[in-house]
């Protein structure tokens, strides 16, 4: 698909699908109705230029890059931080995966997206995006509960934060020189392409 | 659907799992070097006709890589990026025979929290930034220094945006191969 077409898909999903006074869906402002939500999930997760299939790291980058295109087309998108217990460091996350040799990944933190959803009584809930662990739109108790570590902190924030380490501190970008500078396009590619290659690297006589 | 049919079915998933992907649940062996240079590239030159492509480092260390092979192609796409990004790359192998092991990309990272005690003969090591846990053998040669820099890291004040280390990691056993101070031409891998 182009660019081109996905604008127009983009466009597309800001309009509700269902007909005008519908009694059914009512999709206030910055909200998807859960068909849309799969929408976008499944769209994310067919983008062959994020590598959904490296958990060991990119989970920022994907965030980033996911939220960035919700929020352009008007989406109230969050995110929402896993972190393992600290300073217990041992209780880390494990979250089992056909993409790591291994078998399993371990993480200190990990984060996605959230998106506001309404439900077909009109009630909107928070649910994340991640195709990384999960196969459709997920609430924060269940993203949390696949990544094994019930002693773990779920901390939600808007979609600001490119990276938030465990004490709080949030950066919106890798600029060593501000901290505020979203990362570029091309910065963000860099990092697809590093973990591409790491990718490649850890499944070298696996595949 | 038959129970012979269901069985069927199961034992073709299976082994079209085995078939395209193993997850054993082994990790490969550690790096086994026996050297760990982490340097920027001097120079770079494949050669036609199959005949090995040579990596210069900036410490003039010369490393001989076979093309052809998945591994080359993965080699040399590290290599492009250090070049262009003027990073330092990790290369793995047998310096005075130029044998490559293998050549990681380094990344400029601060730590994020360091286990106090080592368990099973290792340390854990989170980063600001990388998600996954990373580990530091204690066995290696290297690892007295690289604890008291990844330390070092955790109390400087360094932080995801302005990290103090470069640090070379082995995605296939999580293991911190090499660190040195940001600004240093020393790594603590380095004899």
């Amino acid at each position: 698909m182009s660019s081109f077409d996905q604008q127009q898909e983009a466009i597309k999903r800001q309009f509700s699908s269902a007909p005008p006074a519908s009694p059914v869906v009512s999709c206030p402002k910055g909200a998807l109705t859960e068909q849309e939500a799969k929408q976008w999930f499944d769209d994310f997760k067919h983008r062959e230029e994020i590598p959904w299939n490296y958990p060991n790291d990119c989970c920022y980058n994907r965030a980033h890059v996911m939220a960035r295109e919700l929020h352009a087309v008007g989406v109230d998108v969050g995110k929402v931080w896993n972190y393992a217990p600290s300073p217990n460091i041992g209780d880390f996350l494990r979250v089992a995966t056909p993409n790591d040799p291994k078998g399993y990944v371990e993480w200190g933190y990990h984060v996605a997206p959230t998106v506001p959803v309404t439900d077909p009584r009109g009630q909107i809930h928070r649910m994340v995006i991640d195709p990384s662990i999960a196969n459709t739109p997920i609430t924060p108790d269940q993203w949390k509960a696949l990544q094994g570590q019930p002693l773990s902190k779920l901390v939600a924030t808007n979609a600001s934060p490119y990276y938030r380490d465990q004490n709080g501190r949030a950066y919106a970008g890798v600029d060593p020189t501000n901290r505020q500078r979203p990362p570029t396009h091309e910065e963000v590619q860099a990092i697809f392409d590093r973990h591409r290659r790491a990718r490649a690297l850890n499944w070298i006589g696996k595949e | 659907m038959t129970a012979a049919s269901r069985f069927c079915v199961f034992i073709f998933g299976a082994f079209l799992m085995t078939a395209s992907m193993a997850i054993d649940g082994i990790p490969p062996d550690p790096l086994q070097g026996p050297d760990f240079v982490m340097a920027k590239v001097a120079s770079w030159q494949e050669r036609p006709g199959g005949a090995d492509a040579e990596l210069v480092l900036d410490d003039r260390t010369s490393w001989r890589i076979k093309p052809g092979t998945k591994m080359y192609s993965v080699l040399r796409d590290a290599i492009a990026a250090a070049v262009k990004n003027k990073n330092e790359l990790l290369v793995s192998g047998d310096k005075r025979r130029g044998i490559v092991e293998i050549v990681l990309d380094t990344q400029r990272l601060a730590t994020q929290e360091i286990s106090s005690k080592e368990t099973n003969g290792r340390y854990s090591v989170l980063f600001q930034g990388p998600p996954s846990v990373y580990y530091l053998r204690t066995d290696r040669p290297w690892s007295a220094q690289a604890l008291s820099l990844l330390r070092h890291s955790a109390s400087s004040g360094a932080s995801f945006s302005s990290p103090d280390l470069v640090v070379a990691l082995d995605p296939r056993n999580s293991e911190i191969v090499a660190v040195k101070p940001l600004g240093s031409r020393k790594a603590a891998a380095t004899p």
